[in-house]
């Protein structure tokens, strides 16, 4: 329990109806998708409840936060913000720590149609601000995490791919201004919006501090409260008059395709002629989606439901299914359509492809191409389990990302004997392109059951072999490397980084007060 | 179920909040993008579909007692069933059974329902209505315009709603009836409570008492067949009654009984009812009115860690409810223009009327129904038309607590409108 | 102490890479001459020069491009400076035709780098003629703005990763280099240092860039590269007002049709072409390219698509101009430009002023800058602009050049007091400075938010605890 006049410090803050220490509320806060696997690779017992906070608050301003971020300063009470809060970082690790949920905080502050950005408050989520920008013919990069998630979560603080990688890249390179409460309590102004109140830069004057912000995974929450953000918006390719319309009845919508949309799966026998491939369509612009899973997730990717998933395995999906990429050409006008399927097509002849939605293997269905767009294909894999995690993870080429693929099925494999991981054969993978080919990363969707002890032990030495492989074989950093312990493992052989981190930390958070479980602690002052 | 059967299931939740919006495909604007009008009220995880499994799993677990904030968690939610439609669009979890259930067991434990909830229950018990109306005035409503047959076996179920506070819709329903020549009887001052709000709030033991008795009677009477024009006692008597107490009793909502006539040309809407209306389907008749089937068979893991059940398990996911029975309705009355809300048919936006909510927490109820009055009025229809005496009451409420323009009508009083019999 | 330095740099990098000819320290004068000049050619010469200035409090001005130098930022603004000229660190280290990428030192150039870009069939994103010396490197950290805004994704790029040897004298590889694995295993894998982001939960190379020479010393760069067209075209507009362009390139933002897209002022574009043209005040340019297997489908494409948006927003795209074809644009581009340095060559001497915008502000911004000139007396035709529309998909950049002679007309006193108030009625009017050189910098960040070069400190006593990293620029004015 916090002291009674602490409590009522926060109470005043946002009011009676917004803090809670409950401890059955407060336990909704302490369970988290992954606690299991997080507390497993600790050498505990798998489980979902986590550490409990000790209240939840939830502020509805900037200045609300920055009241609760100071009082956390002042009673040395650590804090951990979120957004909707999904996984083991969303939640809290100290004993004597709050959560700040950032629910109430959910406005949509400016589309600027011309410059292409808009600012976005933390509980904005992504199926709600993508509805908002296509009456403006715009769209933004929605992270993998799905529909029901925060972009402004994703763009300064977490790994952001998403299913429309190759047109919209990720999540951190798109961030322009951003308002920002550090764990000292300070309302840090990034770039412009400091200077004019504009957001359309969050670079400068100079260096850019989006340099101690986020790196490449985000700081998970380790480092402050981010309350507004500006984020860049691209051109969403449908006509000024199409609208988001759906029809029919659950799980069977129907959705409208925009003219000049064209879903392919190409397919590759051997996983060189994919790389070819997968280079060339990504640097030629074609097509708003490439992504790569196992023959499995194929099967899951384009149906609704688990039994439909299953029998589409069963029906031989498997036998006809190679290296195969999901590729969505959006095209503005007829022209840029014609152009591009037929290049799409002379890629697939020129390295021996074959189109499997041709050939009926796989029947995207109108409403595929919605969930596609949406972003909501990631959660099809939660269907055969009700659960999965990604290992590996690392990003920076094409050919890195095939390597990792193939280095990691007899890895996977070996998991998959002992029964306990799902049995995609090792292939299941996840490969997505961005910024027309500049960048891949490859991750590994790892299907397990949660409410088995072994399977949640087994899906855990799955990971830590995965994280040791990609130390020794230099395939990049993977997700989730985060938290002082497993910094130190990586660090070794990474240039000391988290040295460097521990000195911001140290730098912005004074108390050490902005939990720092899956970021780091600050160096002791000396 | 128990909450103990239902652990592996909680234990499930990844807590991904898809349980707060509708099934994200259908989002088409930012304003009504959420399904649960219990989160958008009060905000802690804890009152989502999701949240509410985590609190019940937690308390099954021995880890949280049953303090009043928890009950307040428990009971401050509709029960409407929205969240598990989202949620199952990708797992297969249940998370409004599992809020069932912790009624249930807080029941079980002494501590709920909460006090107004206690205070209808007894009033069910002593007037057979949670009003505490005087039983003989149930049939008020019943004018000489009305024929009854008392010797048929169709029985019209008026409803404790319907009978005591929307005597408009039973007045309606009764009409139309005669109008399409279909014999029916009253319980009149017999009938008794469906038991919807008992059970809605966790006294299974009392609801139990009253679904067996019920049917017991509706046996004694030779009732075939119920026609219910409340989406609650449609519910109740369609989809519980069969998991608890065996019957084989046709039960039908007016809108389809409605719809029929008008097929087969026993009813005539002739008179126009010039208006342009919206229709908010009622949780009741809708999602939640898909009945559960039984299903026996094996749990096989085809691949490792992937389960499916032989045969197939039917889905209960809420797309098989009465959806189009109303709409074909309104779309053949004269005059009628029926405009869509944004959330229809499964992901329909709650009333908050449900649940024991608008005894216990009227404020949330009716902020709740403002919320989707919100969304009614900005369809640009001047009437909301829905099909549940329990939704109007919270619906007219809330056109008055906020001076809305709106009209509210039922169904049944724009269909007798069309055939010449209303005022 | 300047015998005591000039051992201890001998004794790092030998004899005949330090000097202290007055000749030569007079090329690197800025407030103050430098005390020396030392040329490392490695990283670990760079670092024990660091460690060196630590141990003495001595500053350390780094510099790569050769002059002449437009805007002071490596040039000493204390006493008893090195230079740490890495002009002969000038290594193209690995170039990766698949995976557009080039590493590259210091002091490579960018003709340099094109030549043998061009051999892998790539070809580098970068300014709008830069000086002959400029060393590509330096212009990757002062995040100057590339032609071809499609491909200008983030901030920082063409930068992706770095090696920089921080103000602490620590070696550290910003970005996917970092690890793990050493660059040889790196390779090895798969990978090229694409990812320009971490390592990790910080981007380092975002502290590095726009730095000035403040956080780090750069030893090399990785940088983002494109494949050299099979085909191209080239298409010019002309305008009396901004404005006019306006819905165009609204339009062709979304679309990212075109290759290069920019405009000139009709005195910037005369003094690159090196001779006074005919022109509307403003030129818009454009370049259009298709690539690989059907390229002049792609190029078809584009160009159908580009003028139908050009009929919608009523702009009149020619391949060439009355006084101007666009083959002598296309000589423009895609190199550097000749000695004497085109900025230089139109009256003698140029003085830079750049901000950052959005494009319905350029043409305001120009009226203001206008104004303040006309009130000073300075010849509006001596003003050359550089507009690059895009930058991260959002933002616009905006250069003007002061074009003059030194002694003629006191023009050298107008240009002063026109970069002081032109510059600071810019600011007041809302132009960002994001990269603030020369006399505007103090405003700049005192416009700002005093947390923000709070913040900027706290970062900087990290990376460059003793301040011997060139001191006094930006809001670093701290010295060693």
């Amino acid at each position: 329990m916090l002291e009674k006049n602490v409590y009522e410090s926060f109470m005043k803050i946002v009011g009676e109806r917004n803090i809670s220490q409950d401890p059955a509320v407060m336990d909704s806060y302490a369970f988290q998708w992954c606690n299991e696997i997080e507390s497993a690779q600790r050498g505990d017992e798998p489980q979902r409840f986590g550490v409990r906070p000790l209240a939840v608050v939830l502020p509805a301003s900037t200045e609300e936060v920055q009241s609760i971020v100071k009082a956390c300063n002042e009673h040395k009470v650590t804090f951990k913000a979120f957004c909707t809060g999904m996984g083991p970082w969303a939640g809290v690790s100290d004993p004597r720590a709050i959560q700040i949920d950032l629910r109430r905080m959910n406005r949509i502050i400016e589309i600027d149609e011309k410059n292409m950005y808009a600012v976005i408050e933390p509980y904005v989520i992504n199926a709600e601000l993508q509805s908002e920008l296509f009456p403006y013919g715009l769209m933004h990069h929605a992270q993998g995490a799905g529909p029901q998630t925060s972009p402004l979560a994703s763009h300064t603080s977490f790994v952001g791919p998403g299913f429309t990688s190759p047109y919209t890249g990720f999540s951190g390179r798109n961030v322009l201004g951003v308002e920002w409460v550090l764990p000292d309590g300070e309302i840090l102004r990034l770039g412009s919006f400091d200077h004019n109140g504009k957001w359309f830069t969050g670079d400068g004057p100079g260096i850019s501090l989006r340099g101690v912000m986020r790196g490449w995974l985000g700081a998970y929450g380790g480092l402050g409260v981010f309350t507004k953000a500006a984020i860049r918006l691209f051109s969403w390719p449908a006509p000024k008059d199409w609208k988001w319309k759906t029809s029919g009845t659950i799980p069977e919508y129907n959705w409208d395709i925009p003219p000049f949309w064209k879903m392919f799966v190409l397919n590759f026998e051997e996983w060189e002629e994919y790389k070819a491939a997968m280079y060339e369509l990504s640097d030629r612009e074609v097509t708003m989606v490439a992504t790569t899973s196992a023959p499995e997730g194929l099967a899951a990717l384009f149906t609704n439901t688990k039994q439909e998933a299953i029998e589409t395995i069963f029906a031989g999906l498997l036998a006809k299914t190679r290296n195969y990429i999901v590729m969505l050409v959006a095209a503005h006008t007829r022209r840029e359509f014609e152009f591009r399927t037929k290049l799409v097509r002379l890629i697939m002849e020129k390295y021996g492809g074959n189109d499997l939605i041709e050939e009926g293997v796989t029947v995207p269905k109108p409403m595929h191409y919605g969930e596609t767009v949406r972003n909501m294909l990631g959660g099809h894999a939660f269907r055969f389990s009700n659960c999965f995690q990604s290992t590996h993870g690392g990003m920076d080429t094409i050919a890195m990302a095939v390597r990792l693929a193939q280095l990691n099925q007899t890895v996977k494999q070996k998991y998959i004997d002992k029964g306990v991981i799902g049995d995609d054969r090792g292939l299941g993978v996840w490969i997505t392109s961005y910024e027309s080919g500049h960048m891949a990363h490859m991750e590994t969707p790892t299907v397990y059951d949660p409410t088995s002890v072994e399977s949640c032990l087994g899906y855990a030495a799955y990971q830590d072999e995965c994280n040791q492989m990609d130390l020794d074989e230099a395939l990049g950093m993977p997700f989730f490397i985060v938290g002082d312990d497993v910094h130190n493992f990586y660090a070794e052989r990474t240039m000391h980084y988290a040295d460097w981190i521990r000195k911001i930390k140290a730098a912005f958070d004074p108390n050490g007060v902005s939990d720092p479980s899956h970021y780091v602690k600050g160096d002791r002052k000396k | 179920m128990t909450l103990g059967e239902f652990e592996d299931m909680m234990d499930s939740c990844v807590r991904c909040s898809k349980c707060k919006f509708i099934p994200q495909l259908v989002i088409q604007s930012k304003r009504f993008s959420s399904i649960c009008p219990s989160i958008d009220y009060y905000n802690f995880h804890a009152y989502s579909g999701g949240g509410r499994m985590i609190t019940a799993n937690a308390y099954h677990k021995g880890r949280v007692e049953l303090t009043p904030e928890m009950l307040d968690v428990i009971y401050r939610c509709t029960n409407c069933g929205g969240c598990e439609v989202s949620c199952k669009w990708v797992y297969e979890l249940e998370p409004n059974e599992a809020i069932h259930e912790i009624r249930v067991a807080a029941v079980e434990a002494g501590a709920g329902p909460m006090p107004k909830h206690k205070k209808y229950i007894e009033l069910v018990e002593r007037n057979k209505n949670p009003y505490g109306e005087d039983p003989e005035k149930r049939p008020a409503w019943l004018t000489d315009e009305i024929t009854t047959n008392e010797s048929s076996s169709t029985l019209y179920f008026v409803g404790c709603t319907a009978s005591y506070r929307r005597e408009e819709i039973a007045f309606a329903t009764a009409k139309i009836l005669n109008s399409a020549g279909e014999d029916f009887r009253l319980m009149g001052s017999d009938e008794m409570c469906c038991g919807s709000p008992v059970y809605r709030v966790g006294d299974q033991k009392k609801a139990l008492e009253i679904m067996q008795a019920n049917i017991e009677q509706f046996k004694e009477t030779g009732i075939e067949k119920i026609i219910t024009s409340c989406s609650g006692c449609y519910n109740m008597l369609k989809v519980e009654y069969p998991r608890f107490v065996k019957h084989d009793i046709e039960v039908i909502h007016t809108s389809q009984l409605i719809e029929g006539f008008l097929n087969e040309g026993k009813i005539k809407l002739n008179e126009m009812v010039p208006m342009k209306v919206t229709y908010h389907d009622p949780c009741h008749l809708g999602r939640m009115a898909e009945p559960y089937e039984k299903w026996e068979g094996e749990k096989i893991e085809v691949l490792s860690q992937v389960f499916i059940y032989d045969p197939p398990k039917p889905d209960r996911r809420g797309a098989n409810g009465v959806y189009d029975a109303p709409r074909n309705v309104l779309k053949q009355i004269p005059g009628v223009e029926l405009v869509e809300m944004e959330r229809i048919r499964e992901y329909s936006y709650c009333c908050g009327a449900g649940g024991g909510c608008k005894s216990a927490y009227p404020d949330f109820a009716l902020w709740a129904a403002n919320e989707r009055l919100e969304e009614a009025e900005s369809t640009g229809a001047s009437t909301l038309v829905s099909a549940c005496p329990f939704c109007g009451t919270n619906f007219r409420d809330g056109i008055e607590s906020r001076e809305s323009s709106m009209k509210y009508f039922d169904l049944t009083e724009l269909v007798l409108r069309s055939i010449g019999g209303g005022k | 102490m300047n015998q005591t330095m000039k051992d201890a740099m001998i004794q790092i990098t030998g004899n005949d890479r330090v000097s202290d000819e007055e000749n030569v320290l007079s090329q690197y004068s800025g407030n103050y001459p430098p005390s020396l000049v030392v040329w490392p050619i490695t990283t670990e010469e760079v670092v024990n020069i660091v460690k060196w200035a630590n141990e003495n409090s001595v500053a350390l001005v780094p510099t790569s491009s050769l002059g002449p130098k437009l805007r002071g930022s490596s040039l000493p603004k204390v006493e008893n400076a090195i230079v740490v000229d890495l002009s002969k660190m000038n290594q193209i280290l690995r170039i990766d035709s698949t995976n557009k990428v080039a590493m590259i030192e210091p002091g490579v150039t960018y003709d340099e780098l094109i030549h043998t870009l061009k051999l892998a069939g790539l070809r580098p994103l970068m300014p709008f003629l830069p000086k002959g010396s400029k060393s590509v490197l330096a212009s990757c950290l002062d995040r100057e703005p590339i032609t071809i805004p499609r491909f200008h994704w983030d901030t920082p790029d063409p930068l992706l990763c770095t090696e920089t040897v921080f103000g602490t004298g620590d070696i550290f590889r910003t970005g996917a280099a970092a690890g793990p694995g050493t660059l040889e295993e790196q390779w090895e894998a798969g990978q090229a240092q694409k990812n320009p982001m971490g390592p990790s939960q910080f981007d380092p190379y975002r502290l590095v860039q726009g730095a000035q020479g403040t956080i780090g010393i750069v030893t090399w760069i990785s940088m983002k590269c494109e494949k050299l067209p099979e085909i191209q075209k080239f298409f010019l507009a002309q305008a009396d007002d901004l404005g006019d362009f306006q819905e165009f390139n609204y339009a062709l933002f979304r679309r990212r049709l075109p290759d290069e897209h920019f405009m000139l002022n009709s005195t910037a574009l005369s003094a690159a072409l090196g001779e006074k043209k005919l022109l509307s005040p403003w030129i818009l340019i454009l370049g259009v390219s298709g690539h690989g297997d059907i390229a002049d489908e792609e190029l078809d494409y584009r160009i159908g698509d580009i003028k139908d948006i050009a009929r919608e927003s009523n702009v009149k795209l020619e391949e060439n101009l009355k006084d101007v074809k666009s083959s002598e644009i296309e000589a423009l581009l895609n190199r550097a430009s000749e000695v004497p340095y085109w900025k230089i060559r139109a009256k003698g001497e140029c003085q830079e002023v750049m901000f950052t915008t959005t494009l319905d502000r350029v043409q305001e911004f120009y009226h203001v800058f206008h104004e303040v000139a006309r009130e000073i007396g300075f010849p509006l035709d001596q003003i050359g602009a550089y507009v690059q529309p895009m930058n991260q998909g959002t933002n616009t950049h905006v250069g003007f050049d002061l074009y003059y002679t030194l002694g003629e007309d006191d023009s050298t006193e107008k240009v002063i007091m026109l970069l002081s108030r032109g510059q600071k009625k810019l600011l007041d009017e809302g132009a960002y400075f994001s990269r603030p050189y020369g006399v505007i910098i103090d405003a700049v960040f005192e416009k700002g938010s005093p947390l923000t070069v709070d913040a900027m400190k706290r970062v900087k006593s990290i990376f460059d605890p003793n301040n011997i990293l060139n001191p006094g620029t930006l809001c670093f004015k701290e010295v060693p």
